[in-house]
Protein backbone atom coordinates (compact mmCIF):
# COMPACT_ATOMS: atom_id res chain seq x y z
CA UNK A 1 0.00 0.00 0.00
CA UNK A 2 1.19 3.62 -0.99
CA UNK A 3 1.96 6.39 1.36
CA UNK A 4 1.16 9.83 0.71
CA UNK A 5 4.05 12.70 0.76
CA UNK A 6 3.77 16.22 -0.87
CA UNK A 7 5.77 16.43 -4.06
CA UNK A 8 6.99 19.62 -3.44
CA UNK A 9 8.32 19.27 -0.14
CA UNK A 10 12.08 19.46 0.46
CA UNK A 11 12.03 15.73 1.57
CA UNK A 12 10.49 13.07 2.24
CA UNK A 13 9.02 11.70 6.02
CA UNK A 14 7.97 8.14 6.34
CA UNK A 15 6.68 7.09 9.99
CA UNK A 16 8.53 4.25 11.72
CA UNK A 17 8.27 1.69 14.35
CA UNK A 18 11.53 1.96 15.88
CA UNK A 19 11.85 -1.22 18.82
CA UNK A 20 14.40 -0.93 21.56
CA UNK A 21 13.45 -1.75 24.94
CA UNK A 22 10.95 0.50 24.17
CA UNK A 23 8.90 1.05 21.31
CA UNK A 24 8.33 4.22 19.28
CA UNK A 25 7.06 5.69 16.36
CA UNK A 26 8.54 8.49 14.83
CA UNK A 27 8.66 10.88 11.66
CA UNK A 28 11.89 9.42 9.48
CA UNK A 29 13.73 11.43 6.81
CA UNK A 30 13.82 9.29 3.80
CA UNK A 31 17.48 9.62 2.80
CA UNK A 32 19.19 7.89 0.19
CA UNK A 33 22.51 9.71 0.62
CA UNK A 34 22.70 8.29 3.88
CA UNK A 35 24.49 4.90 4.23
CA UNK A 36 23.45 4.29 7.24
CA UNK A 37 19.84 5.70 9.31
CA UNK A 38 20.87 7.83 12.19
CA UNK A 39 18.48 8.58 15.44
CA UNK A 40 18.64 11.64 17.48
CA UNK A 41 20.15 10.94 20.67
CA UNK A 42 17.11 12.00 22.49
CA UNK A 43 14.97 9.74 20.26
CA UNK A 44 17.88 7.20 20.98
CA UNK A 45 16.86 7.27 25.31
CA UNK A 46 13.48 7.28 24.85
CA UNK A 47 13.22 3.86 23.23
CA UNK A 48 15.77 2.82 25.14
CA UNK A 49 18.13 1.21 22.46
CA UNK A 50 21.18 0.00 23.91
CA UNK A 51 24.97 0.51 22.25
CA UNK A 52 25.68 -2.35 19.76
CA UNK A 53 28.68 -4.46 21.15
CA UNK A 54 31.13 -3.89 18.16
CA UNK A 55 33.03 -1.06 16.47
CA UNK A 56 31.88 2.61 17.77
CA UNK A 57 32.30 4.45 17.77
CA UNK A 58 31.84 4.80 13.93
CA UNK A 59 33.87 7.18 11.55
CA UNK A 60 31.08 9.16 9.30
CA UNK A 61 31.56 12.06 6.08
CA UNK A 62 28.54 14.58 6.40
CA UNK A 63 28.37 17.66 4.28
CA UNK A 64 29.79 19.88 6.96
CA UNK A 65 33.20 17.62 7.23
CA UNK A 66 33.86 14.07 9.25
CA UNK A 67 32.34 13.12 12.75
CA UNK A 68 31.81 10.16 14.35
CA UNK A 69 28.75 8.43 15.70
CA UNK A 70 27.72 5.92 18.56
CA UNK A 71 26.12 2.75 17.16
CA UNK A 72 22.75 1.28 19.00
CA UNK A 73 21.21 -1.70 17.94
CA UNK A 74 17.31 -2.02 17.59
CA UNK A 75 15.37 -4.61 17.90
CA UNK A 76 13.19 -3.93 15.13
CA UNK A 77 12.24 -1.13 12.41
CA UNK A 78 9.02 -1.48 10.59
CA UNK A 79 7.80 0.41 7.48
CA UNK A 80 4.49 0.40 6.11
CA UNK A 81 3.76 -2.89 8.47
CA UNK A 82 6.97 -4.51 7.11
CA UNK A 83 9.49 -5.01 9.75
CA UNK A 84 13.47 -5.56 9.75
CA UNK A 85 15.91 -6.39 12.27
CA UNK A 86 17.43 -6.36 14.28
CA UNK A 87 19.82 -3.55 13.00
CA UNK A 88 22.34 -1.23 14.09
CA UNK A 89 21.77 2.50 13.77
CA UNK A 90 23.94 5.39 14.50
CA UNK A 91 22.92 7.73 17.09
CA UNK A 92 24.67 11.17 16.67
CA UNK A 93 22.83 15.00 16.97
CA UNK A 94 21.32 16.65 14.35
CA UNK A 95 20.50 19.62 13.42
CA UNK A 96 17.80 21.02 15.47
CA UNK A 97 16.23 22.98 12.96
CA UNK A 98 15.93 19.78 11.14
CA UNK A 99 11.74 18.73 11.58
CA UNK A 100 12.40 14.65 12.04
CA UNK A 101 14.10 12.61 14.80
CA UNK A 102 16.41 10.54 12.56
CA UNK A 103 17.38 10.26 8.98
CA UNK A 104 15.87 6.77 7.08
CA UNK A 105 19.29 5.66 5.34
CA UNK A 106 19.89 2.86 2.79
CA UNK A 107 20.67 0.28 5.21
CA UNK A 108 17.43 0.01 6.20
CA UNK A 109 15.62 1.00 2.62
CA UNK A 110 17.54 -1.72 0.75
CA UNK A 111 15.37 -4.19 2.15
CA UNK A 112 12.31 -2.59 0.04
CA UNK A 113 11.92 -2.10 -3.38
CA UNK A 114 11.28 1.52 -2.96
CA UNK A 115 9.22 3.37 -5.56
CA UNK A 116 8.67 7.43 -5.34
CA UNK A 117 5.37 8.03 -7.32
CA UNK A 118 6.11 12.09 -7.75
CA UNK A 119 3.38 12.38 -10.41
CA UNK A 120 0.60 11.24 -7.67
CA UNK A 121 3.00 12.05 -4.33
CA UNK A 122 2.69 8.39 -3.64
CA UNK A 123 5.64 6.31 -1.66
CA UNK A 124 5.33 2.27 -1.55
CA UNK A 125 7.69 0.02 0.38
CA UNK A 126 7.44 -3.48 -1.45
CA UNK A 127 9.48 -6.49 0.75
CA UNK A 128 11.09 -8.99 -1.47
CA UNK A 129 9.73 -11.96 -1.88
CA UNK A 130 12.18 -13.99 0.29
CA UNK A 131 14.39 -12.49 2.98
CA UNK A 132 17.73 -12.81 0.77
CA UNK A 133 18.93 -9.97 2.21
CA UNK A 134 18.51 -10.36 5.54
CA UNK A 135 22.20 -12.24 6.81
CA UNK A 136 23.92 -9.53 4.58
CA UNK A 137 22.56 -6.28 6.22
CA UNK A 138 21.50 -7.04 9.33
CA UNK A 139 24.49 -5.73 11.13
CA UNK A 140 27.09 -3.65 9.86
CA UNK A 141 31.14 -3.62 9.88
CA UNK A 142 33.11 -0.96 9.40
CA UNK A 143 35.49 -0.61 6.78
CA UNK A 144 39.38 -0.89 7.67
CA UNK A 145 40.62 3.08 7.49
CA UNK A 146 42.35 4.48 4.99
CA UNK A 147 45.90 4.76 5.36
CA UNK A 148 46.48 8.40 5.09
CA UNK B 1 -7.22 12.29 30.60
CA UNK B 2 -7.20 14.06 26.92
CA UNK B 3 -9.57 13.10 24.50
CA UNK B 4 -9.34 10.70 21.56
CA UNK B 5 -8.73 12.64 18.56
CA UNK B 6 -7.84 12.23 14.69
CA UNK B 7 -4.20 12.25 14.69
CA UNK B 8 -3.71 13.18 11.48
CA UNK B 9 -6.45 15.89 11.36
CA UNK B 10 -4.60 16.76 14.79
CA UNK B 11 -1.74 17.19 13.07
CA UNK B 12 -2.96 19.70 10.78
CA UNK B 13 -3.99 22.04 13.43
CA UNK B 14 -0.93 22.27 15.02
CA UNK B 15 1.70 24.58 12.83
CA UNK B 16 5.28 24.11 13.20
CA UNK B 17 5.42 22.28 16.05
CA UNK B 18 6.33 18.64 17.62
CA UNK B 19 3.38 16.52 18.87
CA UNK B 20 3.74 13.72 21.38
CA UNK B 21 0.65 11.30 20.73
CA UNK B 22 -0.63 8.48 22.76
CA UNK B 23 -1.70 5.86 19.59
CA UNK B 24 -4.70 4.00 20.29
CA UNK B 25 -5.50 2.83 16.89
CA UNK B 26 -2.83 2.65 13.62
CA UNK B 27 -3.68 1.43 10.24
CA UNK B 28 -2.36 -1.97 9.01
CA UNK B 29 0.93 -0.11 7.72
CA UNK B 30 1.39 1.17 11.15
CA UNK B 31 -0.04 4.21 10.25
CA UNK B 32 -1.52 6.25 13.54
CA UNK B 33 -4.92 7.11 13.22
CA UNK B 34 -6.54 7.97 16.48
CA UNK B 35 -5.03 8.99 19.87
CA UNK B 36 -4.51 11.40 22.46
CA UNK B 37 -2.32 14.46 22.59
CA UNK B 38 -0.18 13.89 25.30
CA UNK B 39 2.34 17.27 24.59
CA UNK B 40 2.74 20.19 21.69
CA UNK B 41 5.68 22.62 21.61
CA UNK B 42 7.75 24.56 19.08
CA UNK B 43 11.15 22.97 20.41
CA UNK B 44 11.48 18.75 20.41
CA UNK B 45 13.17 19.08 23.64
CA UNK B 46 10.04 19.14 26.04
CA UNK B 47 8.24 16.14 23.91
CA UNK B 48 11.34 13.84 24.87
CA UNK B 49 11.04 15.11 28.50
CA UNK B 50 7.21 14.12 28.62
CA UNK B 51 7.85 11.28 26.83
CA UNK B 52 10.03 9.75 29.59
CA UNK B 53 9.17 7.39 31.76
CA UNK B 54 5.77 6.77 29.69
CA UNK B 55 7.06 3.11 28.51
CA UNK B 56 3.98 1.24 28.44
CA UNK B 57 2.19 3.57 26.26
CA UNK B 58 2.13 3.66 22.61
CA UNK B 59 3.71 6.79 21.61
CA UNK B 60 3.86 8.64 18.28
CA UNK B 61 6.44 11.77 17.85
CA UNK B 62 5.65 13.68 14.99
CA UNK B 63 6.92 17.85 13.79
CA UNK B 64 4.27 19.17 11.56
CA UNK B 65 6.30 21.63 10.24
CA UNK B 66 8.62 21.14 6.85
CA UNK B 67 12.14 18.59 7.80
CA UNK B 68 14.25 21.08 5.93
CA UNK B 69 13.05 24.73 7.34
CA UNK B 70 11.77 27.51 4.28
CA UNK B 71 15.32 29.48 2.90
CA UNK B 72 16.93 25.85 3.63
CA UNK B 73 18.35 23.57 1.34
CA UNK B 74 19.43 19.98 2.54
CA UNK B 75 22.11 18.03 0.91
CA UNK B 76 24.26 14.96 1.88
Amino acid sequence: MAAPFDPQASTIRVTAVLQGLVRRRARLVLDTGASRTVLAPRLVEVIQARPAGHVSPVPIMTAGGMASAEQVRLTSVSLQGFTVGPVDVLCTPLPTQLGAAGLLGLDILRHFNVTLDFEHGELTLERFPTDRVKETIATYSAPPARAA
Amino acid sequence: MTDLVSIPETEKQYKDEWLLFEVVESSEQDEPLRGRLLCHHPDQGPIYDHADGKDALDLYITFTGPAVPDGYEAVL
